[in-house]
Formats: C-alpha cells, structure tokens, sequence
C-alpha cells in the first residue's frame, strides 16, 4: 500500500481526497501544518507528495526546498494540486524543474481521478 | 465626461474589480469542495448513505458562497445603507442568530462556537443585514483560517461583543488564529486585487471573508480592528450604541 502525504489547507477538501484514495487502496495522510507534515511523515515508506502551494503563513515553494532537503525525501515524487492556474505558477517553472516535481493539476480542472490516475503514474515506476 | 470624473470612475472601477478578484478566490472554494464531493459520490456508485452525506456538505457549501455573494451586494449598497436604514439592534441575539446558523458548518472543521457578550449591553444602530453578513463572513472564514493554521483535535471560535470607548459596542469574532493584526490588516488592505494572499497568515480561500467583512464594516460603520475577548485575539468592529434606547 502506497503512503501519500497530502498538503492541503482546506480539511473538507483535504477529506475527500483522502477518502477518494482509500478506495483504490491508498493511505494518504492530510496536514496543513508544514512542520508537522515533515515530522508526522515516516520518510523511508514516503511513496508520493501530493500538496497545495497557498498555504496558511508559509510559502509551499520554501516547503518544498526543504522538503527536498532530506537525503531519504529527494526522490519522492511531487504532485502539485492547486487553486493557481499554469499561468499564474509559470514563473516557477524554473524552480519546479530543479526541485524536480513531477506533475501540476488545477484544481478547478482536474477532478479526483484525474488526480488519482497522475499519484498511480508517479506510483507505477516505484511498484515495478 | 471632466478629467477629474472620468478618473474617480477608473478609480472605483479598478477597487471594483480588485474586490470580485479577491471574492473569487474564496467563492471557489465551496464549488471545489461540491465537486469533489460529487466526484467520491461517483466513486461511491452513489451509494444512499454516502449521497445523504455528501448532500448535507455540499448544501453547507453553497451556504457559504451565497453569504459572500450576498455581503458582496450588501457592499455595493452600503451607501444606501450607510445611514437611512439604521436601527437598534441587540448584538446578542446577533451573535446568537450566526451561531446557530455556523454551527453545522463549524462542526466539519472541529470547530465549537461560543456567544460571549458583556452583561447589560446596550443595542446598537446598525443595518440589520449588514451586520449580520459582516460577521457571518468573518466567522466562516476564522473558521477555515483556525483548522488551516494549526493542526488541533478540536477548535473555539467566541462570537463576543463587548462595551468599547466613547458609548462604542465593539461585536466581533475571537480564536486562536494569529496574524490578524492591525498592522497586516492595513497591509491586506492595500494588497487587495494584487495580491494573491494579501493576508498571508490565512489560506486562499478564507482571506476575501475578511476582507469583505472589514471593507463593509468600513463602509458602514468603522473597519475591523484586532482586539482581545477574554483573552482571545480578534477582530471586531465598533458599532455605535443606540441612544435612543438608553432611555427606555
């Protein structure tokens, strides 16, 4: 089983991903505290990232920079699924591209299984 | 058309637009969550259960947008409202009237609401409406913002009111949220329209309730300013008490 940790500030939102998940055999935890998010994780089982950039009084980029900072979380895929359009986010590209994350959904967009069919690809090489 | 209208108008048009941006931000966020919940019904095949449920939370989310849409009309007539419509109001039966009607919603963020008013409070002049969509907006937001900002079992949220300075009622929404100060309140102020998190303590989704709140609390009576409730932080407007009951 696939352990997901999920940033997402909005805990009704943050509830229906989670149960979403849980269908298709999923452990996904939900924090909107950064801290404890990196804390609460058990990093060696960490499968995937899946989190929100706007994020109550602290950036998701400067999250993600430290994030990425940990030896044993460098690898771990990184999903953005957020309320800011492509266009919006396309000053970033640069950062994502080092930071190297592998997907950004809009939410407005993409309904949950879509968000589920892109956690399954970035699962996909980990399984094999 | 004089020069000096023409720019007046460009100037309350561009605050016009800057506000529905700052509005969108936080409309969105009850329609996601209706379509995510729509989404786990599909992939619950619509069970019954799951359809009650998903139905009582989606109801609670159209709630939640149409209280913003409607202090957004409020504000475009507050000018009207402004001091014709005003009459006494007891801020008790107020803050209960939006307890009762947060509750629900509360309940899904882990949140209690409590009514706490000062002992022998005067009414107040107010726009019955107005008032009542100020502070609905500010509490659902203070809601989100609470269960956004640290991760807790369960969350307070006191809808207080208090007698002020110079025969003042101030009525407003205390928690455990931090960074609602004045200091960042007037920063979010000059912020709206250009940025996207002009309250950057609060999360996308629940910084345009405040600032609705505060920016019709401003037209129709004063903005909102931080103040403490028995030692809780937050934020209150001042309402001028009704003199006319006084002597009653």
């Amino acid at each position: 089983m696939a352990q997901i940790l999920l940033i997402e500030p909005d805990k009704i939102l943050a509830g229906h991903i989670q149960a979403y998940f849980a269908n298709a055999d999923h452990k996904v935890a939900a924090h909107t505290d950064l801290q404890q998010a990196i804390a609460a994780v058990d990093k060696a089982k960490l499968s995937l990232v899946i989190m929100e950039l706007q994020l109550a009084g602290r950036s998701g980029i400067e999250f993600l920079y430290e994030f990425r900072s940990y030896p044993d979380l460098q690898r771990v895929p990184v999903i953005i699924y957020s309320s800011l359009k492509q266009e919006e986010i396309a000053v970033y590209s640069n950062v994502f591209r080092d930071l190297g994350i592998d997907r950004i959904l809009y939410k407005p967009e993409a309904s949950l299984s879509v968000l589920l069919e892109a956690a399954a690809n970035c699962l996909a090489p980990a399984a094999v | 058309m004089k020069k000096s209208a023409f720019s007046r108008e460009q100037s309350q048009l561009a605050a016009q637009r800057a506000l529905l941006m700052t509005l969108s931000e936080d409309i969105s966020l009850p329609l996601l969550q209706i379509k995510t919940s729509l989404d786990l019904l599909e992939n619950q095949g619509f069970a019954k259960t799951a359809a009650r449920q998903h139905a009582r939370e989606s109801s609670l989310s159209i709630d939640t947008g149409l209280q913003l849409v409607d202090a957004y009309k409020l504000l475009l007539n507050a000018e009207a409202h402004a001091g014709a419509a005003a009459e006494p109001v007891s801020v008790g039966a107020t803050l209960e009237a939006i307890a009762h009607k947060l509750t629900p919603y509360a309940k899904q963020y882990n949140t209690t609401i409590e009514v706490s008013v000062q002992h022998r409070l005067n009414p107040v002049l107010a726009h019955q409406a107005s008032l009542n969509a100020a502070l609905e907006i500010l509490g659902s937001s203070i809601i989100r913002a609470q269960a956004a900002q640290a991760e807790q079992k369960k969350y307070l949220m006191v809808l207080g009111a208090h007698k002020s300075i110079d025969n003042l009622v101030a009525a407003g929404v205390f928690s455990s949220v931090h960074g609602l100060s004045d200091r960042t309140l007037r920063a979010a102020r000059s912020l709206v329209g250009k940025a996207r998190q002009p309250l950057p303590a609060v999360p996308a989704g629940a910084a345009a309730g405040v600032l609705v709140a505060d920016m019709l609390c401003s037209a129709l009576w004063q903005p909102l300013r931080a103040a403490a409730h028995h030692n809780l932080p937050g934020l209150v407007t001042s309402l001028p008490a009704s003199k006319q009951l006084q002597f009653v």
